[in-house]
């Protein structure tokens, strides 16, 4: 038997509609050979969360672009708390330096992706991530 | 433009340099690349000769500027009389904030505004909807009533200086809300100077702020256009956007050729409603395009762009005034090619954007600040901006002479190139049935989601270069030192003040103004003259945005990757 596929929920929340980077983080994870779900634009933290239960995804990423990330992500996380569920949740977008560690030590966020991140970079993480 | 035996001689002698010279030189060094080609793909030879432009016909496809078919511009003394608008897209928080940014640009000799809406406010919700929490004022200001409005608009003339109004969805609300404010002024509607986005087609391929079903958008898109053509002659009622489509992942020319497809239904659907071409043609051939990252596929492009467009106005749908023909530019420089590494660079890279905006003899251009990859611009950077826009049309003595790249045969053949381009692509439309058919089949989103990916590809590849960030990257870019931050009290502020808004109008009023556009929206009559009612007696923007929602329902997002 084959190694299972690792499964990834792309989700955008918020009113942003800036989907590029979704959608190219989404198609680099499915041709390295994970399964991916990505959302479409505005979604709800409770749509998120129940999704990548119901899904059992390994791996949550979010991708933000309007500034909401802090927001947005505290929202998600506690959500997850709440659901009792330990997915690691990855972030891309416009994230200012002096956020990352907050986002990582204070939100929970596993990993954060500001713009000229390399899609071999997440696809390693994403990885690493899903073995934990 | 040149004789054949000419050209016979032409040929032979490049043949025999292509053998000996150029042979030799290849022998002794490579090119630099397998491979030389433009951002969007379009090969890129060496050199270029007399012989690659023959079939060129100066009267025809060139012209004398503000002449048919206006390749070198559209007026007949471009800048040499009147310089390219510079207005910046600047908004955020409350209306006076954004006020105050505004006014400071102009202080600093900026000729226009253009008006940045937060992300609620463009999706029709007040600030205190559910939806709107965390976003109120994030990437824009917050607009929800003409209370607002008026603050946003303090002390800035509506007929001395243009703006652009950067919303789509909801621009019927924010424009009534424009109409209301120069109606209390008193500035007759003929006098109103300006333009809006209004291009719904875009974000439902590209951008993402739509609210009703497709065809229902379409339908408001056009209530807007045909109210203000017959209203307001000094208004663009739209901005047909090529910009969105190449940010979203499109190279420049299928983004161009897609943005025409989508110009094309607009102006098919102005047709069916009995409208003849010359009475709106001129109004709504306005373009918003991004300049960059590509030097001289971006001025060919703009050209090539021009030229097609007037023959599409004349030869297509027949259009007998010469300014039916005539396509206005405005560009952007885009954020796609600026760098989160060693941001400053950005600025050398605007510069070039600029540049070939001067040459490609555009009407406005918006420049991005050098801090796009870490948050709206400061006040530093967007002045800046502005100045580097200054710099190119004060200093650089481009803008003393009208399309001054005519006539080079690199120019005029990669021109050529590019429309041929963009035929086949408004063909390929076509043959999907049009751009409505294309969009609901998911067949430009699919297009420009897959471009978006090779592109991504090939910057990770090198084959498109970022300076400082896959060539010649250091370890970590530098950082800025000072980078804008919205102030959080925004939302609070604002939805005090909405709810003393609310407390303040007539309730009945509301309910009436607003029960009429409802009807209006269920029978089929233009929507406008309703939605400035209804902003006249204090309805709110997600007040209105939502009875139409109870006409016309929500557009579900059709998720193609």
């Amino acid at each position: 038997m084959g190694e299972k596929k690792i499964k990834v929920l792309i989700a955008k929340p918020g009113l942003d509609g800036h989907d590029r980077g979704a959608k190219v983080v989404a198609t680099a994870l499915k041709e390295a050979g994970m399964e991916v779900i990505y959302t479409g634009r505005f979604k709800k933290p409770d749509e998120i969360v129940s999704l990548a239960l119901k899904e059992k995804v390994d791996v949550i990423g979010l991708s933000i672009l309007s500034g909401t990330h802090m927001y947005w992500s505290k929202e998600i996380m506690r959500k997850l708390r709440e659901a009792g569920a330990d997915i690691p949740v990855i972030l891309g977008g416009i994230v200012l330096d002096d956020e990352t560690p907050v986002l990582k030590e204070e939100i929970g966020i596993a990993e954060v992706f500001p713009p000229g991140s390399k899609l071999q970079d997440i696809v390693k993480r994403v990885e690493e991530l899903a073995k934990r | 433009m040149f004789d054949d035996k000419f050209l016979e001689e032409l040929k032979k002698r490049q043949e025999e340099w292509l053998e000996t010279r150029v042979k030799k030189a290849l022998s002794k060094a490579p090119e630099r690349k397998r491979e030389f080609k433009t951002f969007s793909g379009i090969p890129v030879k060496p050199f270029y000769t007399p012989n690659d432009v023959k079939d060129l016909d100066y009267f025809s496809d060139i012209a004398f500027p503000g002449e048919y078919p206006y390749t070198s511009g559209i007026y007949p003394l471009m800048y040499r009389s009147r310089l390219y608008t510079m207005r910046q897209y600047t908004g955020w928080g409350t209306a006076e904030e954004t006020n105050r940014r505004w006014k400071y640009l102009l202080a600093h000799g900026e000729t226009g505004l253009s008006a940045a809406f937060d992300l609620p406010t463009q999706l029709g919700y007040d600030p205190d909807h559910p939806l709107a929490k965390g976003e109120v004022g994030k990437v824009g200001c917050s607009i929800s009533n003409i209370s607002e409005y008026e603050l946003l608009y303090q002390d800035i003339s509506m007929d001395k200086i243009s703006v652009h109004l950067q919303v789509n969805a909801t621009a019927p609300f924010i424009v009534a809300m424009h109409i209301a404010e120069a109606d209390r002024r008193g500035v007759p509607r003929d006098r109103i100077w300006g333009a809006c986005q209004n291009e719904i087609l875009k974000e439902f391929v590209a951008r993402g702020t739509f609210i009703y079903p497709v065809e229902h958008s379409m339908r408001l898109a056009c209530d807007l256009m045909e109210f203000c053509v017959k209203q307001m002659p000094r208004w663009q009622p739209i901005t047909v956007c090529q910009y969105h489509i190449q940010e979203a992942g499109a190279d420049f020319v299928t983004a161009m050729g897609l943005s025409f497809a989508n110009a094309i239904s607009y102006v098919e659907a102005m047709l069916k409603r009995g409208l003849p071409i010359d009475s709106f043609a001129f109004n709504i051939s306005v373009w918003n395009c991004v300049c960059a990252p590509e030097f001289f596929e971006v001025i060919c492009g703009l050209r090539a762009a021009r030229r097609l467009w007037a023959r599409i106005m004349k030869d297509r749908f027949g259009a007998k005034n010469p300014r039916s023909c005539m396509m206005r530019i405005f560009v952007g420089s885009g954020g796609l090619h600026l760098t989160r590494a060693e941001p400053l660079n950005n600025i050398i890279r605007i510069t070039l954007s600029s540049l070939a905006a001067a040459l490609a003899g555009v009407q406005a251009q918006n420049m991005q600040c050098y801090d796009e990859a870490f948050a709206i611009p400061t006040e530093e950077s967007m002045r800046i901006a502005l100045r580097t826009m200054q710099i190119v049309a004060y200093e650089s003595g481009v803008t003393d002479v009208i399309d001054p790249l005519a006539g080079s045969y690199f120019v005029e053949s990669l021109t050529n190139e590019v429309e041929k381009k963009l035929k086949e692509i408004i063909q390929a439309v076509e043959d999907e049935g049009g751009a409505i058919e294309a969009i609901r089949k998911g067949w430009m989103q699919r297009l420009i989601a897959k471009q978006a990916y090779e592109q991504q590809k090939r910057i990770e590849e090198k084959d498109i270069i970022r300076i400082g960030e896959n060539l010649f990257a250091v370890e970590r870019g530098e950082r800025l030192e000072s980078v804008f931050k919205v102030s959080p009290e925004v939302e609070e502020q604002v939805i005090e003040r909405l709810e003393k808004f609310k407390a303040s109008r007539d309730k009945r009023q509301v309910e009436e103004t607003l029960a009429k556009l409802q009807r209006a929206a269920e029978t089929g009559e233009n929507t406008m003259p309703y939605i400035i009612d209804a902003v006249k007696a204090k309805a709110t923007l997600g007040e209105m945005c939502e009875r139409l929602v109870q006409v016309f329902g929500r557009a579900e997002e059709m998720v193609v990757w």
